[in-house]
């Protein structure tokens, strides 16, 4: 590879991030340059500031408390680079290299400026410069045997690059096939997603202690209204109390210091393990282990990382000439001979024997009834669905946890409400694919544009695809709230058609925001291609200030009630139900009525609708 | 004579860019109408605002007799029309019975003619042993044989076909041709744009040229043809008569 093709390929990177900016609108392509400009002017601050932390904290710090800061470094930045790589999954270009391979371009060259190239992401300018103030001011503050530090970052860095490049190379050849594709986006989403939640599950499990002290800060509020009783019962005077709250108070600050020293003992146990166990923690080890005067492991360390990288360097090299001599796989079924590959057969069957999308849905159309089962259809087998589905329930396990936190004498009306809450948890989660109804067509919206269908059943038949997703969700949520929190029997009741109104309610504002505000979505992704900054802003505007207004109302039968026995009304007259039942009536006559109105509304807006989810200025 | 599409003055601007510019269509019912134009002449614009894909920047459009600017007006005519568009309308997470069930349905035709015209038209275009595939595994022709059949599925009086044979092997495109000519033989009507002028001259009885957004020939396969050639002509109306002049002198230099 001579310079010219150098150049040419770096302008060609280059040329596609600020095409792909320009497209997104010239205050996006200002912005994003911007911040692109900052980014590059924030690392030399971020540099300064490193050493001079570094200088100023390296002395007094004993070597764990290095590994720590490492630690944290470490993780920050393969968040970031994690981040950048699921951003760079779920675009719908494949790996760039397998464009220029049929040019006059050597395979050797073509993979190392494909590599180096990699290392232009924002996480790498902004963190490398902190890694490397650090390892200056350890050197200079703590001695030449710090020196260690600089290889280790070297090694480090290596090992994740060339792990990414080869997980991206594999990706490539693995992506070949587009359904394969998608499924490799969506679970690499899935596996971050759940990486990400690993903070809040060691919160849920009482890792940081904080259970802990909530406890203990329990028991003391429990001791301290016991005394207040005992007083009061004429068991001892004021002095006595005093004095006997001062022992209670020294005791539960004994208590909590003892509390986190385990707590600070058992992290630092889990974190040395950790660190010994993951490659990437090699590097906080290295340092403590060379600030201990111990230059054995950071030295094995720095092998092994070096090992790794040049290991994955040399996989990924393998299969850029696996690609580039059109082998898409190198795992062993190649070497099975070849065998004519027979056709699937085509679906045979038995006769009264009906497929999904030839059942009908009591009480609607046909056309309704088969927009509702194609759309279901599709967002089963489609993985971005599965992403949000996927989405869906992290959120619920989430707030989930949270509900058997909940005491369990919980006042009457805080249950009713958590399952309110649930309720809303649901269509959070939902919102995404709900509030662009089409988007996730594609070119298959010309289907509902061509078609005789009337628009208003396009919506209903939508709106009812996504049903049993919501209300299925939101039911077993239910479940889970009734389990951890049991509401009465007739407040359990009144949520059901509550549930129904919500849902409903959320659907007209949804189908709203798919025809005034839709958005093109890559194949795969659920992240919007090149969004107008107008559609955005007309998307978040139309969400916080109608999904409060459109949900609100829901609270007020389950508020009537509240306030009815407050002033004095029966306890167990189930004023709860029967306006949520009235209410549910109200809105299902309503979501009629507005459907209609939008119907004429997505016919009116249809072709510009048709243009954006498309992706293509027609 | 009836007219299957009327436009009178159809005009659509992209900004300040004319993309169709006045063109009074006027195409009989039984005919097979080929519409004809060099790259970015207007074709696909046109056939979009004949679909109610796109919405004409001024002008009015008759499809078998409905005003395609109403809206009821233009469901009713969409009820009896079929069509391939530029970009293909297909679903990518359906399969292809899956994708024609759901077209049927949406036709309201009843479920047992879906299933036969289904495995009819599958078998036919040869895309039966696709068992399970999903659309988006499809290449670029099975995904427009797959549109043919959805278009014909409903057995339309008139459909469009936006380059119908564009990345459709020979034997299929001859089905294609058979199916189209057994289609118009029976006084339905086919609105084409294609690329191939061999195709147009032998299947089109009437023709119509558009050059810059604007018509500038319409009438009778043998009308414009006049004793030569539909390349010929088209090219003469194109502008782009054959210059033996232009060529690329450093071509011509030996091979190295």
């Amino acid at each position: 590879m001579n310079w010219q093709q150098l150049t040419a390929l770096l302008w060609l990177r280059w040329r596609l991030m600020a095409n792909q900016w320009r497209r997104a609108g010239t205050l996006n392509a200002v912005l994003m340059t911007i911040a692109a400009v900052g980014v590059v002017v924030l690392a030399v601050p971020l540099f300064i500031a490193s050493i001079a932390a570094g200088v100023y904290l390296a002395p007094k710090a004993q070597p764990a408390q290095l590994m720590y800061v490492w630690d944290g470094v470490v993780i920050g930045f393969v968040f970031f680079w994690l981040i950048g790589l699921i951003t760079e999954l779920q675009r719908t270009e494949p790996l760039s290299l397998m464009k220029f391979l049929h040019l006059p371009v050597s395979v050797n060259g073509a993979f190392l400026i494909n590599y180096i190239s990699s290392f232009a992401r924002i996480s790498l300018i902004l963190f490398f410069p902190v890694m490397l103030g650090l390892t200056l001011a350890l050197i200079y503050a703590r001695g030449a045997m710090l020196l260690f530090t600089a290889p280790l970052v070297a090694a480090f860095l290596l090992m994740i690059t060339a792990l990414t490049y080869q997980f991206q190379g594999w990706l490539a050849s693995l992506m070949s096939n587009p359904r394969r594709r998608r499924t490799v986006v969506v679970v690499a989403t899935g596996v971050f997603i759940l990486i990400t939640q690993v903070p809040n599950l060691m919160n849920y499990f009482g890792f940081w202690g904080i259970q802990n002290r909530a406890k203990l800060s329990k028991i003391r509020v429990e001791e301290y209204a016991n005394l207040e009783l005992a007083r009061a019962a004429g068991e001892f005077g004021p002095e006595e109390q005093v004095r006997r709250q001062k022992e209670l108070s020294q005791k539960y600050e004994e208590s909590v210091r003892q509390a986190d020293r385990e707590t600070a003992q058992r992290a630092e146990r889990t974190a040395l393990l950790l660190n010994q166990s993951l490659p990437i923690g090699w590097l906080p080890l290295g340092v403590m282990s060379a600030a201990e005067g111990r230059p054995f492991p950071a030295l094995l360390g720095c092998l092994g990382m070096t090992l790794i990288g040049s290991a994955s360097l040399w996989r990924a090299y393998r299969t850029t000439v696996g690609l580039y001599q059109g082998e898409f796989s190198r795992g062993k079924s190649r070497k099975k001979p070849a065998v004519a590959v027979a056709p699937t057969p085509a679906v045979v069957r038995k006769p009264g024997e009906l497929s999904l999308l030839e059942r009908q849905i009591p009480g609607v159309s046909e056309p309704v009834a088969v927009i509702a089962l194609g759309t279901l259809r599709s967002l089963l087998r489609s993985p971005e669905a599965k992403m949000m589905l996927l989405t869906l329930v992290i959120m619920s396990l989430i707030f989930g946890g949270l509900l058997f936190q909940i005491p369990a004498r919980s006042s009457v009306w805080l249950r009713p409400l958590t399952a309110i809450g649930a309720m809303f948890v649901v269509l959070f989660g939902i919102l995404q694919m709900m509030s662009n109804l089409f988007g996730f067509d594609r070119d298959g919206f010309r289907v509902f544009v061509l078609s005789a269908a009337s628009r208003r059943d396009i919506l209903l038949g939508k709106n009812l695809a996504f049903a049993p997703i919501t209300l299925g969700t939101a039911l077993i949520a239910l479940v889970v709230v009734q389990i951890a929190s049991p509401m009465r029997f007739d407040h359990l009741l009144a949520i059901l058609p509550l549930y129904l109104s919500m849902y409903l309610m959320f659907c007209m504002l949804a189908n709203l925001i798919s025809i005034y505000a839709p958005m093109h979505i890559a194949l795969g992704s659920l992240k919007p291609a090149n969004p107008k900054l107008k559609t955005v802003v007309l998307q978040l505007v139309l969400f916080m200030f109608l999904f409060p207004l459109t949900q609100g109302p829901v609270l007020l039968p389950l508020g009537i009630e509240a306030l009815l026995t407050h002033l004095g009304w029966p306890e167990r007259l189930p004023v709860f139900l029967v306006l949520s039942l009235a209410e549910c009536a109200v809105v299902v006559w309503l979501y009629r009525a507005v459907l209609d109105w939008q119907g004429d509304l997505l016919q009116e807006r249809e072709q510009r609708i048709l243009e954006t989810v498309t992706g293509r200025a027609l | 004579m009836t007219l299957a599409i009327e436009t009178h003055q159809l005009t659509r601007y992209f900004n300040d860019f004319g993309a169709v510019r006045g063109i009074d269509l006027a195409v009989e019912s039984g005919t097979f109408y080929g519409f004809l134009g060099p790259n970015g002449a207007g074709k696909s614009t046109t056939i979009k605002m004949l679909t109610g894909l796109l919405a004409p920047s001024g002008g009015t459009v008759q499809v078998l007799g409905r005003n395609m600017l109403d809206r009821r007006e233009a469901l009713e005519a969409k009820r009896h029309m079929g069509v391939i568009p530029e970009d293909l309308a297909l679903f990518d997470n359906l399969t292809a019975q899956e994708y024609l069930t759901f077209v049927g349905r949406i036709h309201q035709m009843p479920r047992d003619t879906i299933r036969s015209r289904s495995d009819e038209l599958l078998s036919l275009l040869d895309l039966n042993n696709e068992g399970k595939k999903l659309s988006l595994e499809y290449s670029h022709g099975m995904k427009k044989k797959l549109a043919m059949a959805a278009a014909l599925l409903p057995n339309p009086d008139l459909l469009f076909l936006d380059e119908p044979f564009e990345g459709v092997d020979a034997v299929t495109s001859r089905v294609i041709r058979d199916v189209l000519a057994q289609f118009v033989g029976r006084g339905s009507t086919v609105f084409l744009t294609s690329h191939v002028l061999e195709i147009v001259e032998r299947l089109c009885t009437h023709v119509g040229i558009i050059v810059k957004g604007e018509l500038v020939e319409q009438a009778s396969l043998e009308a414009i043809r006049q004793g030569s050639s539909l390349e010929d002509r088209f090219l003469e109306k194109a502008g782009a008569e054959h210059d033996s002049s232009r060529k690329l002198n450093w071509l011509e230099e030996a091979a190295s």
